[in-house]
């Protein structure tokens, strides 16, 4: 009798033997690099709350992650990471989907204007694009630009030096400008207030779309550094909220979904593009909810770092680690996830107003 | 008899070098004082009771209390009014901040950091209330209190400096927005008092030669030190410190308007 295709396969490949005989931190050979990542190998990352773990974690571990907007060395480092020196590769703030990271890339080469980058509150003057790096925003416009100026030439400067870039998928909800296209990270009220008259709506951008815009992403980043690798990851964490007029629950399904369907089409397309399965650690079915925060969104520590040492041993970075002779082995157990004292920013969670901070 | 002390360190010790002139001009005050030098009072704390001692296990400071004091110990709780003087509120690492960050609506600075005037003010901020939070983790302060930092060093010290803080004080001094600078960190000295439930009487204005600098004319030994004034700048100070009401309400406080 003539076997199956699903005869004989290894462990990895049958769920009892791979998930559900597992404990949710001992799933092993999840994720097979396609390229290597090594310790200096100079990383960008960007993307949803859930890249400031990653970026985070990366640093620790002693990865050469790019900071083209370091934190002042004089400033408290709490203060500085609230105002994100330090979180990203630069302080672009959360870019929960492709098509901001893109708009962001094409303002920093000079080939896009955005819309009414100047929102205001209480007379405040905020960065549209990045609401929450300044979170009491600016005493004028003028410094907003200024400071915008500044940004994008560090953005400039983090990407030419960049070969791998680290991307987080968050969202495929978010807000434009429906003249100009102009997204923004998040909806006009929420921190600030748009322009009178400006004309900001709601769009929910598909696969196609998701897809279309990590490859001009990629296309602009190869322009500078032709053998740049891409490294896709989906955040975990479902929707704050949802202003599609569906559930919350189906809605975070069909984001999640079709986040990581864009992820398996680009993967599969391009060899320079990666996947690794964060997403998958946090939520799958062994950890039965445990490595959700009691708000079943945020991951908890215990999450962040079972994902960080499948991606370190995926790496080999704790023996090229310990190889250095003036670094002690490292401890990936200890690997600094988000707690109380380093909380990651998240302006989504201002999607709910209940959730929103009084204001001082 | 209204009973005041004037505590601290030797910027304290400026204030009771005044205290014929106070006793003068304010009959009704029953003064006492009590003061360590700067680096003694930094280690003194108190006890349940409310006394206040030097550190048991520093020698240094028990032989100082004794030059410095009739007793080993103050009872805080004996006074109706406490003067606390000469807390520095990591100023060297304020000057360091204003120095390295440029709030960008009043345009960008070579060589400073361009930033949101928020981002600078929450930079002074933590340093403050890290300075603030040390003392108050030695010494527990109530709504008896109010605080005056230590002076900003004399005008000379732009010339002279010294391996302390005075060089960043005179480069601070000399930066084109240093009144602006100047009151965003008193603003946030007053606040974080008031979140505390404390008053702050600031330097008087009129010792002030410019910004972050003492006049000359109030120095003690102009040609020794440009950091301790005199006796009567001590009573400048003093009278600060009387005329600023304890505030009544710490949220009322934080949201008073300030003399920066």
């Amino acid at each position: 009798m003539a076997g199956s295709p699903y005869d004989g396969l290894p462990d990895r490949a049958y769920w009892r033997t791979a998930v559900a005989s597992r404990g949710p931190g001992r799933l092993r050979d999840l994720y097979r690099p396609r390229f290597a990542i090594g310790r200096d190998t100079p990383i960008f990352t960007a993307g949803s709350c859930f890249a400031q773990h990653v970026h985070r974690a990366l640093k620790d571990a002693g990865f050469a992650v790019i900071e083209a907007e370091p934190a002042p060395s004089a400033v408290d480092p709490a203060v500085a990471a609230r105002f994100f020196y330090g979180t990203f590769s630069a302080r672009y703030g959360n870019l929960y989907n492709p098509r901001q990271f893109l708009q962001l890339l094409r303002e920093a080469a000079g080939d896009h204007s955005p819309a009414h980058p100047v929102w205001t509150r209480d007379g405040r003057f905020f960065d549209a694009l990045r609401p929450n790096v300044d979170p009491d925003g600016h005493a004028s416009a003028q410094s907003v630009l200024l400071s915008r100026r500044d940004h994008l030439s560090a953005v400039l400067d983090a990407v030419m030096e960049a070969r791998v870039v680290i991307f987080t998928l968050g969202l495929t909800e978010t807000w434009h400008d429906r003249a100009s296209g102009t997204v923004y990270p998040t909806a006009p009220g929420v921190i600030a207030d748009a322009p009178e008259g400006s004309d900001i709506g709601f769009l929910s951008l598909g696969h196609d779309a998701i897809v279309s815009d990590v490859r001009a992403i990629l296309e602009m980043l190869r322009s500078i550094t032709p053998d740049i690798k891409l490294l896709l990851t989906v955040a975990p964490g479902p929707l704050v909220a949802t202003a599609s007029d569906a559930h919350v629950l189906p809605a975070s399904t069909a984001c999640k979904a079709i986040l990581r369907a864009a992820a398996a089409t680009l993967t599969e397309a391009d060899p320079a593009i990666d996947y690794f399965p964060s997403y998958e650690i946090i939520t799958n079915p062994a950890a039965k909810g445990a490595f959700f925060q009691p708000n079943l969104r945020h991951p908890t520590p215990k999450g962040v770092s079972v994902v960080m040492k499948q991606f370190m041993g995926a790496h080999g970075v704790t023996e090229a680690l310990a190889r250095r002779p003036d670094a002690p082995p490292p401890d990936t157990a200890t690997l600094r996830p988000a707690d109380e004292d380093n909380p990651v920013i998240c302006e989504e969670m201002m999607n709910d107003p209940s959730l929103r901070e009084a204001p001082p | 008899m209204t009973r005041v002390l004037v505590l601290g360190n030797s910027h304290a010790a400026t204030l009771r070098r005044a205290f014929p002139a106070i006793g003068a001009a304010y009959p009704g005050l029953a003064l006492s004082f009590w003061g360590l030098p700067g680096g003694a009072f930094a280690k003194a704390s108190t006890d349940a009771e409310g006394k206040l001692r030097p550190d048991p296990t520093d020698r240094v400071s028990l032989r100082k209390g004794a030059q410095w004091n009739d007793q080993d110990h103050v009872d805080l709780t004996a006074y109706d009014r406490i003067f606390l003087v000469g807390l520095r509120f990591n100023l060297h690492a304020v000057l360091t901040i204003c120095r390295a960050l440029q709030p960008l609506d009043r345009g960008p600075r070579e060589g400073a950091l361009g930033v949101s005037d928020g981002f600078l003010r929450a930079a002074l901020r933590a340093e403050v209330d890290a300075a603030l939070n040390a003392q108050l983790a030695r010494t527990p302060l109530d709504s008896r209190v109010t605080l005056m930092p230590a002076p900003y060093p004399a005008a000379r010290a732009v010339q002279r400096g010294s391996d302390l803080f005075e060089p960043v004080t005179a480069a601070a001094a000399q930066l084109e927005d240093a009144a602006r600078l100047m009151a965003l960190y008193e603003a946030e000295i007053i606040q974080a008092a008031g979140r505390r439930g404390l008053a702050l009487a600031l330097q008087p204005r009129s010792t002030l030669a410019r910004p972050f600098l003492t006049q000359d004319s109030c120095l003690e030994d102009p040609d020794r030190d440009v950091r301790h004034m005199n006796a009567d700048f001590g009573l400048r100070a003093f009278d600060a410190l009387l005329a600023t009401a304890p505030p009544s309400h710490p949220a009322a406080a934080a949201a008073a308007p300030t003399t920066a």
